[in-house]
């Protein structure tokens, strides 16, 4: 080797091998120009993705993506119930966010106070959609009312508490209603959340003693009370039939009878109290009687309705025979005080009357009494429209509401 | 950058750098085709650079480096022809006939660089071939100056026990 490596590596960059020749280069250039221009139009067109393909405007997207979903999601989890999938998402996520974002004493109060009542709410849907696991749901909600309850009282705001329990109350008076449609385990259930709802810790025993007390109440009044023999005879009656069923549930500690009772015994006391008042203003009579029918069921629905004409025909069914009362204009005067069905005992129906005992001759006192009984008779109707809501008679719903004030 | 100024500039990086660029491919294929198909590539991906709006501050440093990946994606794709890409081989198959320019020395040097490992190959073909010093090596292969020399070192030593060429000569 005479030549350095210099040398010959300046000889090789002139080589044909390690060079392009001419025509070869000229090929290349022409390619690379031809390429060139048919990619420059090309600038021209974004994609359509280059929003997304930049670092900020993806996370932004992501972002956007993920707070739109969740809070899809959390509205739909808002309306769920037990039994669908959303309603983990809700207990567990959204109405624990909903505590935890919640500073304030009192926005924690009544955030408590809302989640307890949302409880009892999916409750009432689940019985009215006749929903499996309504059993179990109730007792979970039985639960979660406690440990609102403890929470509210804990963060002592009295007031709160007084929401709370008003909250609850009328609840259970819904759900109480509800127990009556349902069969054995589910009504007991509702019966018992309804009684949680209501007082909490030792609300069967309060029930019961409120009950006693009421049919203790009923009786002394019927026994002073100037009824007609029919209306005291039915009465009394229905009294009797309640204590047997009073009776019966406190020896076999029957939530649901214990509470069934406890609404029987005030019924009873409100058509006391009701039969009083009008013979004291309209000087009228009142007349309640019973009635045993087979389809009770069908019956109280028709009854429940606002038709005047099922009404009627209930009332005249119910009269039968008994004549010398049937004389008056049944639509104007005939009305409806309560209507109700024991849940553990053979179907009856109430009826309950009020019938003018003064002579017709006196035009004036006839127009004062029609008054007064319409009068008498849009209250009633008035209970009748809360019977409807509340799928129950209204002794039940207003009978449980006062029931607890004279139990008090 | 207005887009016929562009188009000239690059154009002009063309003329500049294209025979270097085809032989640095050329020195690591050992195939003119590959070779020629590599550079044009490369200056396909730099004009699309361009294009993008991307500015390119080195223009070398750039094709040398898109070559040197395009490269590493050939031998990827091109399992068999690494293997062929032998000592042996390579002498045997180098498209040696139409270099009738040169003495059979530099033709022969030329084969024994081609056939040199990387990385000493590029380092030895851009040093000695191109003539470009040390530091400006490590500035297109992105590397230290004192890693390019070592690896110069190494590979003049190898290509002179190749060539059987005495170290005082």
């Amino acid at each position: 080797m005479t030549k350095n490596l210099q040398e010959l590596g300046k000889e090789l960059k002139h080589a044909d091998a390690w060079s392009l020749t001419v025509p070869e280069k000229a090929a290349m250039r022409e390619k690379l120009v031809a390429s060139m221009q048919t990619a420059t139009p090309l600038q021209l067109l974004p994609s359509p993705y280059h929003f997304f393909l930049q670092r900020n405007a993806l996370i932004a997207f992501v972002l956007v993506i993920a707070l739109v979903g969740g809070s899809t999601t959390l509205a739909f989890a808002g309306s769920s119930l037990p039994g669908d999938t959303l309603y983990l998402v809700k207990t567990n996520l959204k109405e624990p966010t909903e505590q935890v974002f919640a500073f304030t004493d009192g926005a924690k109060v009544r955030v408590l106070i809302r989640h307890a009542e949302e409880r009892l709410r999916e409750i009432a849907l689940l019985a009215a959609d006749e929903r499996p696991g309504l059993a179990r749901a109730a007792e979970e909600a039985a639960e979660r009312i406690e440990h609102a309850r403890t929470r509210v009282s804990a963060l002592q705001f009295d007031d709160a508490l007084v929401q709370l329990s008003y909250a609850l109350a009328a609840q259970a008076d819904i759900l109480e209603a509800q127990a009556e449609g349902e069969d054995e385990e589910d009504a007991d259930s509702l019966a018992s959340l309804a009684l949680v709802a209501r007082e909490g810790e030792g609300a069967l025993a309060a029930s019961a003693e409120r009950a006693a007390k009421l049919l203790e109440k009923a009786r002394e009044q019927l026994a002073r009370d100037e009824l007609q023999i029919d209306t005291k005879d039915a009465l009394s009656n229905e009294l009797e039939r309640i204590e047997i069923l009073f009776a019966g549930a406190i020896e076999t500690s029957s939530v649901r009878g214990i509470v069934s009772a406890e609404r029987g015994a005030y019924r009873v006391l409100a058509l006391l109290d009701a039969t009083e008042r009008i013979r004291d203003t309209a000087k009228k009579n009142v007349l309640v009687r019973f009635h045993e029918h087979s389809d009770g069921r069908s019956k109280t629905s028709a009854l429940m309705s606002d038709d005047a004409d099922s009404f009627t025909a209930t009332a005249a069914s119910v009269r039968g025979g008994d004549g010398e009362h049937s004389l008056q204009k049944e639509e104007d005067e005939s009305w409806k005080e309560e209507d109700h069905e024991y849940d553990e005992d053979e179907d009856t129906e109430l009826e309950f009357r009020v019938l003018d005992l003064e002579d017709d001759s006196d035009e004036n006192s006839n127009e004062d009494d029609d008054e007064d009984s319409s009068g008498q008779g849009s209250d009633d109707n008035d209970n009748d429209d809360e019977d409807d809501d509340d799928r129950s008679g209204s002794g039940s719903g207003e009978g449980g509401n006062s029931g607890n004030g004279g139990g008090d | 950058m207005r887009s016929e100024e562009s188009h000239t500039k690059f154009l002009a990086a063309y003329e500049a750098y294209a025979d270097a660029l085809f032989r640095f491919c050329y020195g690591k294929t050992s195939s003119r085709d590959e070779a020629k198909d590599l550079a044009q590539e490369t200056f396909l991906r730099a004009w699309r650079e361009v294009e993008r709006g991307n500015e390119i501050r080195d223009f070398k440093a750039f094709l040398y480096t898109v070559a040197r990946n395009l490269i590493k994606d050939y031998y990827k794709r091109k399992k068999p022809v690494l293997e062929r890409d032998l000592p042996e081989g390579i002498l045997e198959e180098a498209p040696v006939a139409a270099t009738q320019n040169v003495s059979a020395e530099a033709r022969l040097f030329g084969d024994v660089i081609r056939a040199q490992k990387e990385p000493y190959r590029e380092s030895l073909i851009l040093h000695l071939i191109e003539g470009l010093p040390i530091h400006e090596i490590a500035e297109l292969l992105q590397e230290r100056p004192n890693t390019i020399s070592v690896r110069v070192k190494r590979g003049i030593e190898k290509v002179r026990i190749a060539l059987h060429i005495d170290h005082h000569d």
